[in-house]
Parts: C-alpha cells; sequence; structure tokens
C-alpha cells in the first residue's frame, strides 16, 4: 500500500462507527491502526485470510513433548543404559516431567515466531510511517487506512467526518 | 643427590638448599636397598612394574615386636599389613602399625646432623664424640633408650659398654609394665611376664585392665576374643572399671567403680577362694557384681581368668596372681624379654637426679624424649642443659632433640635393617622396604659408630646376630619370623598371699593412660592418628577430660566446658566431655598430646599431661582439683551425638543367647522395583558387631589403603571428614545396665541405591557386580548423592584436600605413599568406599588369565585384612557356600534401617549377650 | 474478587484523557522525579552487587568449602535461596496469565512490573544452583548433547528436570513480557528524544504500527500463552519441590510438597510485588494507577495463602505424628525443640500469624501496613526454605552422622549480593522500559470511561 488515505479519529466509538459505515457503503477500509486492540473490528474491514495462531502453537506443543520423550527413551534404553538404583532403563514415570516442559516451552517460541510470520513482522519501515499522524497511532489516535482515490476521500470528508484526513503518495 | 655427610663445613644456606633438594629428590630416591630384601612368599622371578609385593618385617610399639608385611609398589612401601605368620600379629594390624607408613614420609623428618642450628656432617660429630671420650672409661657418661629387646640392639649396648665399662644405660619406657613387674616379683620374687591364654578361659574378671585395649598384647588378646564369640560355648567377661574401655565395652557385666572399690572386689574374691584378708568393703551394687564375679570364677575353675592392670598397685597385681594360681588359670609363665631388673619409672628418676647431680657429663640419648615424658617435676631440660656433650638420636628434632647439641637423624623401620622381639620373645627381623630417603643411619649403626666397633652398617651387624647360611636367611626373612625364639613358659607359684591393706580413698583422681591413637605421644605427628577419633569420645584432634555425668552435675560443668585441672602443683586446659557410665569420683585423660616440637601435625594439640605428678608415669593421681577455665579449648568430634534418640532397637542391635533362638528371620520387604540381573560375581560384606572391639585399625587401613586425605583440625570443627568408613560409637540403656557398641559404617553397596537416581550425571551408577561405584570424573558435585544418603557414608571433597589445599601441605614425600591403584580425588568430587575396588579388579584380572572364578577368600578387603577379630567379612553372594552368605543367613544378621528398603550388600551381625540383666 | 463497596474505577484520580497515562508513563523514563533518590538506590544495590561479584570470585577461586556445608548438612544457603528467589519469580508470571485469563481489571497495573520481577527472581535463582556445584565448569554435563563418550544426562534425577523447568520458565516468561512489551516499545520508538534512541526501541518494536490484523493475532497469541503459563508456573515449583520430596529422607518425601511448595512461591511472589508496588508507585508516581484498591486485594491474596501455608505446616506435624516413623516423628520434635527451633518459631509467626492482621481492612487498606507485613512475610519464606534444607539433613536416621550447619560470611555474602543485584536490575529496568503497561491501562481507561 505505497499509496492510501489515513482517516484520524480520537475516540473509540468513533472509529468503530466510521468502520462499519464504510464497510456498509460498500468501500470498507484496508486496516485500521489503533494504540488498543479494537474488539470485532475485523469484520468491517476488507477481507483478509484468517490466521490459525492456536494450531501452530498446538502442533509445536505436542511436537516438542514427542521429541523430549524420545530423546530420553533413546538416551537411557538405546544410547547409555545403565543400572541406576536398580530403576528400570525405561522409567517412564520419571519421564514424563521433561516432556511437559519442552511442550510448554517449543509452544512458546513458535507462538512469537509465527505470529512475527503472519503479522509480516519484523518490518522496521512502512509507507505508513511516513505520514507524521501515524506516529499518534501507537499512542492515543485511532486511525482508518482507505486505498487512494479521490472521490472516496471526498466520500470519506462528508459521511465519516475524520478529524484529520491525510493522504500517502510516493 | 650429593651426600651431606661428603661435605665439610658447609654453611646453613647450602645446607637449607640441599634439604629442599633431598625432599624434592625423593620420589626418584624411591628405590630398593642395596641388600637383597625377600618378599613374603617366595621370591617372584623378575618384578613387574606395579605389580604389589609383600615384604615381611616387624614394627615395634614400646619396643616390642608386631610383625607386619609390607606392601611394596615399585620400591615404595604404600601399605602395612599383619603377618600371619607372627604370633603377635595373626595377621591383624592396630592403628599404630597402619599408621607407620605415613611416618615413613612425614615430612617433619629430620634429615641432617645437626649440631645445635647448624646442619653439619658426621665427620664432625665423630670428631667431637672422640675427644669427648677418648680418655674416658665411661664414668659420667650416660645412655637413655627405650625398652630395648632387640638382641642387636642389646648387642650393641654391651659393645658401647665394654668400651665405657662406667657406662650408665637408663632405659624407660613411658606407657610400661612397672606396676605388673614388682607385683610378679612380690608373688614369684622374679619378674616374669605373664601370658594369658584368653581363648582357654570361659569366665573373665577384669579388674581395672584393658586387655583388649591399644598395646604391644592386643592382636594377640583381640583375636582369642573373636574365637570365642559367636556360637553357644561363650565366654562370660566380667569387669570392674573406673573409665570406658574396650575391654569394657565388649564385657556382659560391667561396673562401673574407684580403684579403691576394685581392689575389694579382688579381696572379697581372695577370701571366697581361702585368703583371710578381713571383711571386704563393698557398698552394694559392687558387692553383687563381686559374688557373681567370683561364682564364675569358682564354677570355671582351670578356665577361669582374672586381669589386673597398671592403675593399681604392686599388692593388687600379687593378689591378683595368687587368685589366678588358685584358679589355676590358663596362663603362660615367661621370663620377661626386658632384661633391666629397675622399673622405668625408677631409671627416669635416677637419671633425672643424676643430672641435678652433675653425675652426668656425656649425654646419648638414642630414640627417646625425656624431656616430654618426664614430669616438669624432675626438671630434665634444664638438668640436660648443663651436661657439657649431649647427642639425641630421633625420628625428629623434638623436646629433647632441641635441649642437646648434637642431633643425629634416625632411620625409619621401613628403611632399617635390624631385629626385634615381642611381648614372649619371639624374634623377628627387621628389613628396609627402601632405600633412606635420607642420609640417616639406623639407632644400631649410630651405637656402633659410638662404640667404635669395626662393623657399622646394620645389615652386616644384624646378620652378625644371626649367624645363619643364606638360605636360612632368606627364609627368616621371608617368613618376617624366626622360629623358636620364643620364651619358654615357667612353672612357678606364689610364695605366699601379699598383706593387703584397704586403701584410702581422698576426693576427685585423675586417670592417666595412653592415647588410643597417638600411645605415648611419639605418634603425635601422624596426621592419620590425629584424625581417627578415639573409640568412645570420638574425638580427634585433641585430649579431652572425661567425667561421670554425677560429677559433672555436683561441679555445676556442661559438657564440652573448657576446664582447668590441678594435679600435684601442675594444672592443664581441656575440654570436658561427659560420659556416662564412667565411675563417680573418677576423671580420666590421655598422655601423647600437648607436644612442644612434635612437628606441623602434632605440636601444640591438645594438652600435656605427662607433666604431672611427682613421679614419672604415675596412672592415678589423687586429691585433684577441677574448675572451669576461663578459657575455650574447642572438643573436635567425628561424631556429635554417641546416645541413640531413641533408635537404638535397630540401629545399634543387641541379643541374648536365648533371643538367638528364636529370632524371626529378617524378612525382604517387597519393592515396586525387580532386583536388576546379577552379573558373575555379587560381592557383599557382612559385618560382625559382636566381634568389633572398636579398635579402629580399619578406619587408618582404609585411610592408607584408599589414598584418603586428612582434612585437618579446622575443616573438622566444621564438621567436616573423609573417612570412607567410620566407626559409629552407640551407648544404649538397657536393662538398668549401659550396653556400648561400635557399628563400623562403610558404604553399604545398595542394591536399590537411593543416591544414583538422584545423580544428573550418571556419576553414581550400578556396576556389572553390583557395587555402588562413583565416577570421579564424571562428578560435577551437586551433593545431592550425600543428601539422599540414609547413612551418610559419602564424603565431599570441599576443598582440594589432597592436592594444593592439602593439610599442613605434607609436600612431594606424602605422594610416594599414596596408592597407585587408587586415583586422588580432586576439588568440588565426591568419594565413598567401593570395597576396595582396586583389589576386586586385580583378583579378577588374576583369575580370568587363569580363566577362572575369583574363588573364596581372594579378594580382602584393606579394612577385612586390618580386623583383628575378623569382624568383616566380604565375599560372592553368588555364591552359596561363601561365608558372607551363610552369614547372611543367621539369626542375629540384621540390615541396618531395613526399613528403608534400600537392599543393602553391606550388612551386620548383632551383638550378643549372654543374659539380659548385664548389671 | 468482586467490588462490592465504593468506587468500581481500577484507575484513580487524575486521568483524563490517554495522553495522561501515556505521558505518566513515559515520564518515568524520559522525565523522571526525583532522580537523587533513584541513584542513592542504585549506588547502593550496585555496591552489593560488586559484593556478590567478590564473593563469586572467590567461590570459584577456593571452592565451595568457603560455604558453611559440612559432611552431614551437604547442601545450604545456596539450595535454598535457589528455592526462595524462584518462589518470588513466580507471582509475574502467574498475576499476569491467571489474571489475564480471569479478565481480572487490577491485572494491567501490576503485570508488566510483576513480569519484570519474575524474569530477575528467576535469573537470580537461576544462578545459585550453579554456585552450589563443586564443579560448575562442568555444568554443561547436564544438558543432553552428543559427545564421544556417548554420556546423557540421568533423567530420573530431580536435578534435570529442574534444569528443563527453570530453563523453560525463564525462557518462556521472557517472550511473554516481550509479547506484552512489544505495543509500549513502538510508543517508546515514537517519544525517543534522540535518533539513537529512537532506533533502538523501534528495532525491538519490530516496527508496531498498532494494525487492528497484527492486534487481532496478537490478542490470541497473548491469551494462548498465558492459557500454557500457568500450568508451566504450577508445573515449575512442583519439580523445585521434587529436589526434596523425590528423595527419601525424613520430612522430603512428603506428597504435600507440590502444592505447599507453589503455594509458598505465591506467597512470597505477591508479597515482592506489594514491596516493587509501593516503590514504583512512590518512586515513579505512579498513584492514580496502583491504588490503595490494588493493595487490598493483593492482601487478600496474601491472607488466603497465609491460611494454606498454616494449614500445610499442620499437616506436616500431623502426617509426621500419624505416619509413625521414628525419624519423621523425631524431625518434628527437632523442629520444636532442636538448636533451629528459635528459627522455625519465627517462620510461623511470620508466615501464619502476623499475616492474620490483613483480616482487618483498616490494615489492608494502610499500604504501609501491608508492605511491612510483605517484607516479614519474605523473611518467613526464606525461614522455611533455610529450614526445610537444614532440619531434615541435620537430623535425618543415624544420629551418628547428627550434625548443626553454622553459616559463614561467604554464605550471608551471596544471599545480600544476589537481593542487591535484583535490585540493581529493576533499577534500571524502571529508567528503560515502561513499568506499567501502557496500552493495557488505555484500554483499561477506555473500558471505565465509556460507560
Amino acid at each position: 500500500m505505497s499509496e492510501c488515505l489515513l482517516a484520524e479519529f480520537v475516540t473509540v466509538e468513533a472509529i468503530c462507527n466510521a468502520t462499519r459505515r464504510a464497510s456498509e457503503a460498500g468501500h470498507p477500509a484496508k486496516d485500521a491502526l489503533s494504540p488498543v486492540p479494537l474488539e470485532d473490528i475485523g469484520k468491517y474491514l476488507a477481507p483478509h485470510p484468517e490466521r490459525p495462531i492456536g494450531w501452530v502453537m498446538f502442533v509445536a506443543g505436542v511436537l516438542g513433548a514427542a521429541i523430549g520423550y524420545f530423546m530420553q527413551w533413546y538416551s537411557a534404553v538405546i544410547g547409555y543404559p545403565i543400572d541406576s538404583g536398580g530403576r528400570p532403563l525405561h522409567s517412564w514415570p520419571a519421564f514424563l516431567l521433561v516432556p511437559y516442559e519442552t511442550a510448554i516451552l517449543s509452544a512458546g517460541i513458535v507462538g512469537i515466531l509465527g505470529w512475527m510470520w503472519m503479522c509480516g513482522l519484523p518490518k522496521l519501515f512502512h509507507p505508513l510511517f511516513a505520514a507524521d499522524i501515524s506516529e499518534r497511532a501507537v499512542q492515543d489516535r485511532f486511525l482508518l487506512v482507505f486505498p487512494h482515490d479521490a472521490e472516496l476521500a471526498n466520500w470519506i470528508e462528508t459521511h465519516l467526518k475524520p478529524e484529520t484526513l491525510h493522504e500517502i503518495r510516493e | 643427590m650429593p651426600s651431606l655427610s661428603t661435605r665439610a663445613n658447609l654453611d646453613r644456606r647450602i645446607a637449607l638448599k640441599m634439604l629442599a633438594a633431598s625432599v624434592a629428590a625423593t620420589m626418584a630416591r624411591c628405590s630398593r636397598p642395596d641388600e637383597e630384601i625377600i618378599p613374603y612368599t617366595n621370591m617372584p622371578e623378575g618384578l613387574v612394574a606395579g605389580e604389589p609385593i609383600r615384604f615381611a618385617t616387624s614394627l615395634t610399639l614400646s619396643g616390642f615386636a608386631r610383625g607386619v608385611l609390607a606392601i611394596s609398589v615399585d620400591g615404595r612401601p604404600i601399605k602395612i599389613e599383619g603377618n600371619p605368620r607372627h604370633p603377635f600379629s595373626l595377621g591383624a594390624t592396630d592403628v599404630f602399625s597402619e599408621a607407620e607408613v605415613l611416618s615413613l614420609y612425614d615430612r617433619d623428618r629430620s634429615t641432617a646432623i645437626y649440631r645445635n642450628e647448624t646442619v653439619t656432617t658426621l665427620a664432625d660429630f665423630m670428631a667431637a664424640w672422640r675427644d669427648a671420650s677418648q680418655s674416658s672409661s665411661g664414668g659420667g657418661m650416660a645412655l637413655v633408650t627405650g625398652r630395648v629387646v632387640s638382641p642387636t640392639t642389646l648387642a650393641r649396648i654391651d659393645a658401647l659398654k665394654r668400651r665405657f665399662p662406667d657406662l650408665r644405660w637408663y632405659r624407660y619406657e613411658p606407657v610400661n609394665d612397672d606396676v605388673s613387674r614388682s607385683g610378679s616379683r612380690l608373688a614369684f620374687g622374679r619378674v616374669v611376664t605373664s601370658l594369658q591364654r584368653w581363648a582357654d578361659a570361659d569366665a573373665i574378671l577384669c579388674l581395672d585392665a584393658d586387655p583388649l585395649g591399644p598395646g604391644p598384647d592386643q592382636l594377640r588378646i583381640a583375636r582369642a576374643y573373636s574365637s570365642r564369640r559367636g556360637g553357644n560355648k561363650r565366654q562370660c567377661i566380667h569387669v570392674a572399671e573406673p573409665v570406658w574401655t574396650l575391654t569394657g565395652a565388649s564385657a556382659d557385666f560391667r561396673l562401673a567403680a574407684v580403684p579403691g572399690e576394685i581392689r575389694e572386689i579382688a579381696r572379697q574374691i581372695a577370701n571366697d577362694l581361702g585368703a583371710d584378708l578381713g571383711e571386704p568393703r563393698l557398698s552394694e551394687p559392687v558387692r553383687a557384681f563381686a559374688q557373681r564375679a567370683s561364682i564364675q570364677l569358682r564354677a570355671n575353675r582351670g578356665r577361669a581368668l582374672v586381669f589386673t592392670g597398671e592403675g593399681q598397685d604392686a599388692g593388687m597385681q600379687a593378689l591378683c596372681h595368687w587368685i589366678n594360681e588358685r584358679l589355676s588359670a590358663p596362663i603362660d609363665y615367661l621370663s620377661s624379654p626386658d632384661a633391666v631388673e629397675n622399673g622405668h619409672a625408677e631409671e627416669l628418676s635416677a637419671f633425672a637426679n643424676d643430672l641435678h647431680a652433675r653425675r652426668i657429663h656425656t649425654l646419648i640419648v638414642a630414640d627417646a624424649n625425656p624431656v616430654y615424658d618426664a614430669p616438669d617435676a624432675l626438671g630434665v631440660a634444664d638438668g640436660i642443659a648443663n651436661v657439657s656433650f649431649t647427642a639425641h638420636i630421633g625420628l625428629h628434632r623434638d623436646e629433647t632433640s632441641v635441649c642437646c647439641k648434637w642431633h643425629l637423624p634416625l632411620s625409619h623401620a621401613l628403611e632399617s635393617w635390624g631385629d626385634a622381639r615381642a611381648v614372649d620373645g619371639t624374634a623377628s627381623l627387621v628389613q628396609p622396604l627402601i632405600r633412606g630417603l635420607y642420609e640417616t643411619r639406623t639407632r644400631d649403626e649410630y651405637l656402633a659408630l659410638l662404640a667404635a666397633e669395626e662393623i657399622v652398617n646394620a645389615y652386616a651387624l644384624t646378620r652378625a646376630t644371626w649367624q645363619m647360611p643364606d638360605n636360612g636367611w632368606r627364609k627368616m626373612l621371608s617368613d618376617g619370623v624366626i622360629a623358636n625364639t620364643a620364651a619358654k613358659p615357667m612353672a612357678l607359684s606364689v610364695a605366699r598371699i601379699p598383706d593387703f591393706p584397704y586403701a584410702k580413698t581422698n576426693g576427685l583422681s585423675l586417670q592417666l593412660s595412653p592415647d588410643p591413637s597417638l600411645w605415648d605421644g611419639r605418634l603425635a605427628n601422624n596426621a592419620w592418628l590425629q584424625e581417627c577419633a578415639k573409640p568412645f569420645t570420638r574425638q580427634v584432634w585433641g585430649n579431652a577430660v572425661q567425667i561421670s555425668p554425677n560429677d559433672a552435675a555436683h561441679l555445676g560443668l556442661a559438657d564440652q566446658d573448657t576446664v582447668t585441672i590441678a594435679a600435684s602443683g601442675e594444672t592443664f586446659t581441656a575440654p570436658m566431655i561427659v560420659m556416662p557410665g564412667q565411675a563417680d569420683g573418677v576423671i580420666a585423660t590421655n598422655w601423647g598430646q600437648g607436644r612442644l616440637r612434635a612437628g606441623r601435625i602434632g605440636t601444640s594439640v591438645g594438652a600435656r599431661v605427662s607433666g604431672l605428678g611427682p613421679h614419672p608415669f604415675m596412672r592415678l593421681l589423687s586429691g585433684v582439683t577441677m574448675s572451669k577455665s576461663d578459657k575455650t579449648v574447642t572438643f573436635r568430634s567425628l561424631q556429635a551425638h554417641t546416645k541413640l534418640a531413641g533408635r537404638s532397637e535397630d540401629l545399634f542391635q543387641i541379643a541374648t543367647l536365648t533371643e538367638l533362638a528364636h529370632i524371626p528371620k529378617q524378612q525382604t520387604l517387597p519393592s515396586l522395583l525387580k532386583a536388576p540381573p546379577r552379573g558373575e560375581y555379587a560381592w557383599a560384606m557382612v559385618i560382625d558387631t559382636d566381634a568389633c572391639i572398636g579398635c579402629n585399625a580399619c578406619v587408618v587401613a582404609c585411610q592408607a589403603e584408599n589414598n584418603v586425605p586428612v582434612v585437618g583440625p579446622e575443616e573438622v570443627s566444621q564438621g567436616r571428614d573423609m573417612h570412607w568408613l567410620r566407626v559409629d560409637s552407640y551407648l544404649r540403656p538397657h536393662n538398668k545396665t549401659l550396653r556400648r557398641g561400635f557399628e563400623p559404617v562403610p558404604c553399604m553397596h545398595c542394591e536399590l541405591a537411593p543416591c544414583e537416581p538422584v545423580c544428573p550425571v550418571e556419576a553414581s551408577v550400578h556396576d556389572h557386580d553390583g557395587l555402588n561405584v562413583q565416577v570421579y570424573n564424571r562428578c560435577i558435585g551437586t551433593r545431592f548423592c550425600e543428601a539422599n544418603c540414609p547413612y551418610k557414608v559419602r564424603r565431599f571433597n570441599w576443598f582440594d584436600y589432597s592436592g594444593d589445599q592439602a593439610y599442613a601441605d605434607e609436600g612431594p614425600a606424602l605422594k610416594a605413599q599414596h596408592n597407585p591403584d587408587v586415583s586422588a580425588r580432586g576439588r568440588g568430587v565426591m568419594e565413598k568406599c567401593n570395597y576396595c575396588l582396586q583389589r576386586i579388579s586385580r583378583a579378577r584380572k588374576t583369575a580370568e588369565k587363569e580363566n577362572r572364578e575369583v574363588s573364596e577368600g581372594e579378594i580382602v578387603t584393606a579394612c577385612q585384612a586390618a580386623c583383628p577379630t575378623k569382624a568383616i567379612h566380604f565375599g560372592n553372594l553368588n555364591d552359596g557356600k561363601a561365608k558372607v552368605s551363610r552369614l547372611k543367613q543367621a539369626p542375629h544378621h540384621y540390615i541396618l534401617l531395613a526399613e528403608l528398603n534400600t537392599r543393602p550388600r553391606t550388612t551386620y551381625l548383632k551383638r550378643v549377650y549372654n543374659s539380659d540383666d548385664g548389671e | 474478587m468482586r467490588e462490592k463497596e465504593g468506587d468500581a474505577r481500577w484507575i484513580g484520580e487524575g486521568i483524563t484523557s490517554l495522553e495522561d497515562i501515556n505521558a505518566r508513563i513515559m515520564a518515568a523514563i524520559f522525565a523522571p522525579a526525583h532522580t537523587w533518590r533513584w541513584w542513592v538506590a542504585l549506588a547502593f544495590s550496585g555496591s552489593l552487587t560488586l559484593l556478590m561479584i567478590v564473593t563469586v570470585t572467590w567461590l570459584f577461586a577456593h571452592g565451595i568449602g568457603i560455604f558453611g556445608n559440612n559432611t552431614t548438612i551437604v547442601w545450604g544457603f545456596p539450595i535454598a535461596n535457589y528455592v526462595w528467589w524462584l518462589g518470588i519469580g513466580h507471582a509475574g508470571t502467574l498475576i499476569s496469565a491467571l489474571l489475564l485469563l480471569t479478565r481480572q481489571k487490577w491485572r494491567g497495573s501490576l503485570n508488566r512490573f510483576a513480569e519484570t520481577m519474575t524474569l530477575f527472581a528467576a535469573s537470580m535463582a537461576g544462578l545459585f544452583p550453579i554456585f552450589h556445584l563443586g564443579r560448575p565448569y562442568y555444568l554443561y554435563w547436564i544438558v543432553p548433547y552428543p559427545n564421544v563418550q556417548d554420556v546423557w544426562p540421568q533423567w530420573r534425577s530431580a536435578l534435570v528436570w529442574d534444569f528443563w523447568a527453570v530453563g523453560t520458565y525463564i525462557t518462556f516468561s521472557a517472550l511473554f513480557w516481550y509479547a506484552g512489551l512489544i505495543p509500549d516499545l513502538a510508543m517508546l520508538r515514537e517519544r525517543a528524544n534522540s535518533r539513537f534512541v529512537r532506533r533502538l526501541y523501534g528495532a525491538f518494536a519490530l516496527g508496531w504500527r498498532g494494525s487492528a490484523r497484527h492486534w487481532q493475532v496478537h490478542d490470541r497469541l497473548y491469551r494462548y500463552m498465558a492459557a500454557l503459563a500457568v500450568p508451566l508456573v504450577v508445573s515449575v515449583h512442583s519439580i523445585v519441590s521434587l529436589d526434596f520430596a523425590a528423595s527419601l529422607e525424613p520430612g522430603w518425601s512428603d506428597t504435600i510438597y507440590p502444592p505447599y511448595f507453589v503455594v509458598g512461591a505465591l506467597y512470597s511472589g505477591f508479597a515482592m510485588v506489594v514491596v516493587l508496588a509501593a516503590a514504583l508507585r512512590w518512586g515513579c508516581s505512579f498513584q492514580p494507577f496502583i491504588t490503595v484498591r490494588h493493595f487490598e486485594v493483593i492482601a487478600r491474596v496474601l491472607l488466603t495463602a497465609s491460611i494454606i501455608m498454616g494449614v500445610s505446616y499442620a499437616s506436616e506435624w500431623f502426617w509426621g505424628w500419624y505416619g509413625g516413623e521414628r525419624s519423621e516423628r523425631h524431625l518434628v520434635i527437632f523442629l520444636f525443640a532442636g538448636p533451629y527451633a528459635p528459627l522455625y518459631y519465627c517462620q510461623l509467626l511470620f508466615n501464619v500469624v502476623v499475616p492474620q492482621a490483613l483480616w482487618f481492612t483498616r490494615v489492608r487498606r494502610s499500604i504501609a501496613a501491608v508492605v511491612v507485613i510483605s517484607i516479614i512475610i519474605n523473611i518467613g519464606m526464606w525461614l522455611e526454605r533455610i529450614l526445610i534444607v537444614w532440619a531434615t539433613l541435620s537430623h535425618d536416621y543415624l544420629p551418628s552422622s547428627w550434625r548443626i550447619f553454622l553459616p559463614t560470611f561467604w554464605d550471608w555474602a551471596l544471599l545480600f549480593g544476589s537481593l542487591g543485584a535484583f535490585m540493581f536490575l529493576f533499577l534500571l529496568f524502571v529508567r528503560i522500559l515502561p513499568a506499567l503497561p501502557a496500552h493495557e491501562l488505555r484500554k483499561l481507561w477506555i473500558e471505565e470511561n465509556s460507560a
């Protein structure tokens, strides 16, 4: 989105209404920038593929546990079998704790990485940063992002009544 | 290494350089002596490097020999074991002989000849000696030695007397038999050595005597004692004593009584045997004891024995001779190998008098330390200072040495040729295991030089004593014992009952006895012995005063208070220990501590009590006073608690003969884990607490065998020690009496070991023979194993104890003692008993070479080898006929902390008493 | 924790706009008030940190013999400190995660610095098992790595479990903490006054721009991680408790240990949160965000925990007696009558008796009182940990081995050194990162003011 319009709003109510009306009017915003998460604003924005972060973490967890257990079983039974206090080589009850931890560990790490990947982060420079107003978006202002288009700009001005309207172009 | 004696008047700096060099060169100098030395078994063709070889030789205690086998590797003696052929070792050792190998490498040994403080040469000394003695016929010339029974040395003294007819020879031994000598003179009109045949007695009464305690005769009696344990034909042992002794701890009936009361017991028994010594003055418990003992003795005529000790007087000794005669007790009377007529105290006093009367102008002190041994009242040190020519021959520059103008370094027994006699006169040879570490000579060589004999070489002198063809000589060397040299028993009879006046007791009396670890103090610089816990107090690095609970309460003193004791004008300060089962009215402590010039290890440890008393070597000082001191002397012990907090039933288990009949066999508890399959061997140990007398020989043996470091007094106060094997001492109130017991605790080698699953790095694992082994290289020092060990047998290297943080840096010499088969453990590593793994694998290798199984008795652990009572049994559980397998079926077999179900391989046999009321 | 009486707001007076929130939080970093206090505190904690460094150097040079441990009591201060620090390290993640899942509104004011506390405390804890090793340079042997001898860790050992539990816990907490930090880092990026600082924060902010799409996934990620964090926290101190419970020593091998350790951990952790909260409130003028009500709810948690601890202690005595095992019984007697008895009575007083004052609303609403009680609780919990180690080892099965532990100077030096290091890190944190989560407070403020 090298070229786009940024509509600024001051309150949560304002931006939520604006987003809804925009999508009802048939030109939904591409994205919304806000200093706080906005619940169910997603469904009024332009359609966007679903992100199955939960599944990714779940699979990672299961794999982590499996690897953890296999590592113990292999090393204790195949790799280096020893008589340790008469305990069986494959002391499964004792082997349950490490997998528990590896599961959580791998789910956590993969979760973070997965989230970055899904959000295309890190992305240290983004065209939106060109607009000064964008820095308020992480502090106290709410922005709607629309495709760059003259009529649309007028329509936004008249119907959505943003605080300000900025355009970004190269 | 240039020899010091080749250099004329060299200055101090060079001398010190060379001393340093001599120490550094020790390793290099570890080589066999020039003369042929003969190993115990038949001479091996071509010595294998690193292969331990046993050589028979003799070590002396107070002059009397105990035959030993010194294990030598690549020409370095590393371990002492007993010589089975020697009647006063019978294959066992005591703490003193075990520790001698450390004394050999003692860094503080004197290594050069001194004139005052400067190193000089033998030539210088001989010149001075000739000036002093040339024209003399020996008038005013004095020789001071310990007890001399060695034929070769006696020959040297005779030679010296021939050269100097008027020479006066003073011989004294701090721990001596003065009372029994004069006792026998009273009874038989002559000095005799009485050799009790313990094993032949069914009823034994010890009146203030400790035959099982440390001494030159301990091993023989201890073996006889153990031969009568177990089985049903047991002995009934009565002991009446003021202070706990090893014998008292092993008694069926023990009575705590002051010497005066004990004397009355003898009177009672004598009267029962037909004497008329007047009415015995007995209080109630004593009377009951005396009557039971008397009945026992009379019921076993011919098989009854009465002992009495040096703490009593000659009359008492004589009376006991009379009683034994009436009982026709199993005793052999021999003529004493110590030919000197006078008593030891007598001799030392005479020496002191002659010093002060200026009757001595030339003095030779040969391997004796009168300045330390004699009471301050005798003022020996000042006396010696007045003598114009003084020379000291000794292993150390000790208290006496620094008072003498000349010092001549003595060779250690393991570097010397010579001979010795045991208590019964049995002669044995002393052969060197190693060429002298330093430029030293033996006592015989020095005496020969002084007498200007033509032969001045110990080997030649010894061979000259025993005119023998080479093959006979070889046999003598390899056996270590010279056949038919023991004195023959004599038929003697007691002339008459000695008159036996009543003793008067006045106030608190102080009983002095030799230190169970340091003996008379000559071993004070031996770190193993300093850190070897005394049997009852478990004290190390010092001596404490023991007192009965009543006396302590009466004096308002608490356990471990520091007290000052005044006896006959002298005072000393020491920590005080309250000892249940000690007689009221008697306090006790040990000789041998408080050395002023012992060396890095032994100097000013503990309190010197040999300085007390008007006369030398008094065993009992009466009328002493005791008060709390403003100083504090820390009481260092390896075991804080000897009272079993209600746990006695299962920790120190006892049974009576009647119970033995129907003890239910201890069942092994069920476990969810199935015990791992057994390998070719299943090593196991059974320790018989019924036989154990708590002599500590096993502890020192383990230390020597396994390179166990000493940690020193400061670390001990921190609660740290490194012994792989400890002897727990237990006190158990039982039916109105106190039962004392000892429980040697090595690693239990549990089959379901708690220490192993908790180790994160597999440093503590089981091997194929079911040994619980510690992999030092793998250990990272989490110490979880010791935390989880219910027996607390593991030891941790908090510092680099065997390396550069070693206590009182023993230097390179000590390293020569280390057993090359056992790796030294570094800092931060856990270690523990491994059943002498090195011995096991050696035996297995041999067996595999000859492709056969390791057979019963082929592996003997260090502790087992040392044990004089054969209380430790080791073997293969897979072999049903093995002793251990059979003992584990015994009715009095038990497992320590069985309720934890760790399935230990080390298990115990209960202490057995004839009957239950030991009052 | 439903609020009945009075105003239901968690953000106090003086906040009229989102910018107020941002400004106040940023002020702590870019325009701090009373900096001299901060410098004094930094100097003090810095010198203690130096003491820690000296101690550790001495330790590695001379060996752990410098501590008071002995043949019988082979574990001492390091293990107790480890358990104590890790306990403190438990509150942060738990507050953050559990309160998030249960949608507790008062979470927002605490979670950031509580999580930070967790990170630092857990790191301190992680150091002690290393310092306590005989040969610390071989620590890596408990890590599974392919090696020529083909030797692996011994997986049945609770210490190996520890390694995985604590390792996971520290890593996971760091990730969780960072995930929550990103939006605030973005704000820091925008407010940074120098180009370098701006870039630095920018790099860590990963280019966050508050996009609704990012928020959406972030929100789910954060909740899932919270859902993982709770069982993790519970597992970690349970596993730590197994260092003792998975042995056969009297007083250690108790099934009650895992829950008892987890509660104990939260107990000391919340107590530490109180202390830090008060310090922040005072030092960074966060009065509007950290209100008396926050202290009051934590006080209730502390009260509950103190009762559970009391019950746990009582159950130890009961089972010690009822189980009938001689050593267990003697151990209980030893605790009450042995040489450590005074310490044990202090432990009971500090952990069970004193906190009962929190029954009274007036005490709960007095910040000073709650802080004092919290400090007392932390001392009490340390005593509990050292006594767990000492009592059992001093007095287990064989009386012949019974001994007493005598701490050395270095034992204390390392303990206080670690306290200093912890304080030092925390002081740096409040000047570098927002001690409170701005974006969550914004959200909270909007919720509270939109109604």
